[in-house]
């Protein structure tokens, strides 16, 4: 669908893109994830004809004119949030659909808002717009930068379900994001990007579980046998995700809120600026972020071992 | 009364004249400078913006020296006409237009033009869609641009030459009267040039709220 070759790309002279081969797919949502700064916009707005890789090909089975991009901070125009949602038509000279515009509207809980004017709004509520006013051109191809980025978790949902409803029509879906939710999602095809390479698709910390209820509480036991307490109405296989900052690294077991407490050894020590990464072993790959100051404070490194807690409600069952 | 409405007729026609041509010419220029980056574009703004301070009389001597029977444009029999009046207040305004038209646009995110590409427009809808986005700042290039005109003196005075009923406006009138100690008159003739200015002033501001309410 579409196929990435060589491509490099320089910002003056920093080398911010350097990815040798990618295939996207078209029967999966495309999920790039990665730290700010690692490229993910870059990329998304070269895809999308925006911005000429400075080396290499894009080759894409939809023309240009198809593709649409959802920038993280998107751009309202003059005039209300139905203005916004059918400039697009407008400008392709196409006919405006109301009935049509108006379920992309109330899908994306847009309705109480359609007569607002859209500079106002807040940025979660302009990044419902930018992916309604997207969707309204029936696109080829979406390029979604962040598309959840400062939007509460009810307009999270609409995103999410409404980029699955997208991929759903056959309409191929490209989204970065930092955060693994959609991303750990079964429909996900997840690639990462460090500093403009792309590095191991593996997703951390997130698991196939059985998640079954007991006295009132709900477990959830990954291969391996470990279980895991979490918070969840559903049961059955499911997938579980832990995010990395909520794991707390210790020294020892010690008393706390925290349902779930593993002890670990640490495999290998990845540092960042204002990031550690610790990546262990506690019966199931965990991966904990830390910052330096504690990684120096606690002392230890490749080998060591460690208790690693975290809340029943940190885990997110997906 | 007579003299003062052929005055006041004059004024209105000369100015609004000159300012329409000053916003057809300026602000597609302005606006082209705003979006387009090549080599000398400092310099050309830098000129420009030197230019917004060039006394009236000078602009009004170089026109002179441009339509009199002397010049290469002599034979045109343009000195002392309202023709004259026109030329040299738009070479007086045209840099106001096209430096505030500039700034509106430039100040337009560059984003307006990018989202209307990636929703489907091509480059010239993007390019309209910038100007349209800043149009409040172009509304005001032209506010500016005609209330330089209505009040300016220089060039009515040098080119137009203050003939009663033919190229008399408002302010040479005013400079004519006061130089014969008639200041009663001047300042009715004042209170008349700051009406028009308000007049029209508030007739810009209703067509701007009655675009942006849209």
């Amino acid at each position: 669908m579409i196929d990435i070759r060589n491509l490099r790309h320089w910002l003056g002279t920093r080398c911010v893109l350097d990815i040798e081969s990618l295939t996207l797919r078209n029967d999966a949502v495309n999920v790039i994830i990665g730290h700010n700064g690692a490229g993910k916009t870059t990329l998304l707005r070269i895809i999308a004809g925006l911005e000429a890789c400075s080396t290499g090909s894009v080759v894409a089975g939809i023309p240009v004119t198809g593709r649409v991009f959802c920038s993280q901070k998107p751009y309202m125009f003059h005039g209300t949030v139905w203005d916004n949602l059918v400039k697009g038509l407008r400008f392709r000279r196409r006919p405006v659909d109301a009935a049509e515009v108006g379920q992309i509207a109330s899908r994306l809980g847009l309705d109480p808002l359609l007569t607002r004017k859209a500079k106002r709004l807040s940025a979660g509520e302009m990044q419902r717009v930018a992916l309604g006013r997207a969707m309204a051109v029936k696109p080829g191809l979406l390029l979604l930068d962040e598309p959840t980025a400062n939007v509460d978790p009810d307009g999270v949902r609409a995103i999410e379900d409404e980029i699955l409803r997208q991929h759903g029509k056959g309409v191929a879906v490209i989204v970065a994001t930092h955060s693994h939710e959609l991303a750990a999602r079964r429909v996900a095809n997840v690639l990462r990007l460090e500093e403009g390479r792309l590095t191991s698709a593996e997703m951390d910390n997130v698991f196939d579980a059985e998640v079954y209820h007991s006295g009132g509480d709900a477990f959830a036991r990954l291969n391996g046998g470990v279980l895991v307490r979490c918070v969840s109405d559903r049961a059955g296989r499911l997938r579980i995700a832990i995010p990395a900052n909520d794991v707390v690294v210790s020294l020892q077991r010690f008393d706390s809120s925290m349902a779930n407490s593993l002890e670990g050894v640490i495999e290998s020590v990845r540092s960042e600026k204002h990031r550690v990464e610790l990546k262990l072993d506690a019966g199931i790959p965990l991966v904990a972020a830390i910052t330096p100051v504690s990684l120096r404070r606690l002392a230890i490194g490749p080998g060591s071992n460690v208790v690693v807690s975290f809340k029943a409600t940190s885990v997110r069952v997906l | 009364m007579e003299d003062v409405l052929s005055a006041v007729r004059l004024s209105l026609c000369v100015s609004g004249l000159s300012s329409v041509i000053c916003a057809a010419v300026g602000i597609p220029c302005g606006c082209v400078i705003a979006m387009r980056q090549f080599r000398g574009k400092q310099s050309l703004l830098n000129i420009l913006h030197t230019l917004l301070s060039v006394p009236t009389v000078v602009v009004g001597l170089v026109v002179y020296s441009m339509v009199c029977r002397q010049s290469p444009l002599g034979f045109m029999g343009l000195l002392f006409t309202p023709a004259a009046m026109v030329i040299g207040q738009v070479l007086l305004a045209l840099p106001i237009t096209v430096v505030l038209s500039y700034t509106a646009v430039a100040a337009v995110d560059a984003a307006a033009g990018e989202t209307a590409r990636t929703l489907g427009a091509g480059r010239v809808a993007a390019a309209f869609t910038m100007i349209s986005e800043g149009r409040a700042g172009i509304l005001a290039a032209v506010t500016a641009t005609f209330g330089r005109l209505i009040g300016e003196v220089g060039v009515a005075m040098i080119v137009g030459g203050n003939i009663a009923g033919y190229t008399r406006t408002i302010t040479t009138a005013i400079a004519l009267e006061t130089s014969k100690g008639e200041v009663g008159i001047s300042l009715q003739l004042g209170a008349i040039l700051l009406c028009i200015s308000l007049g029209v002033n508030l007739l810009l501001q209703f067509l701007k709220g009655s675009r942006s309410s849209g």
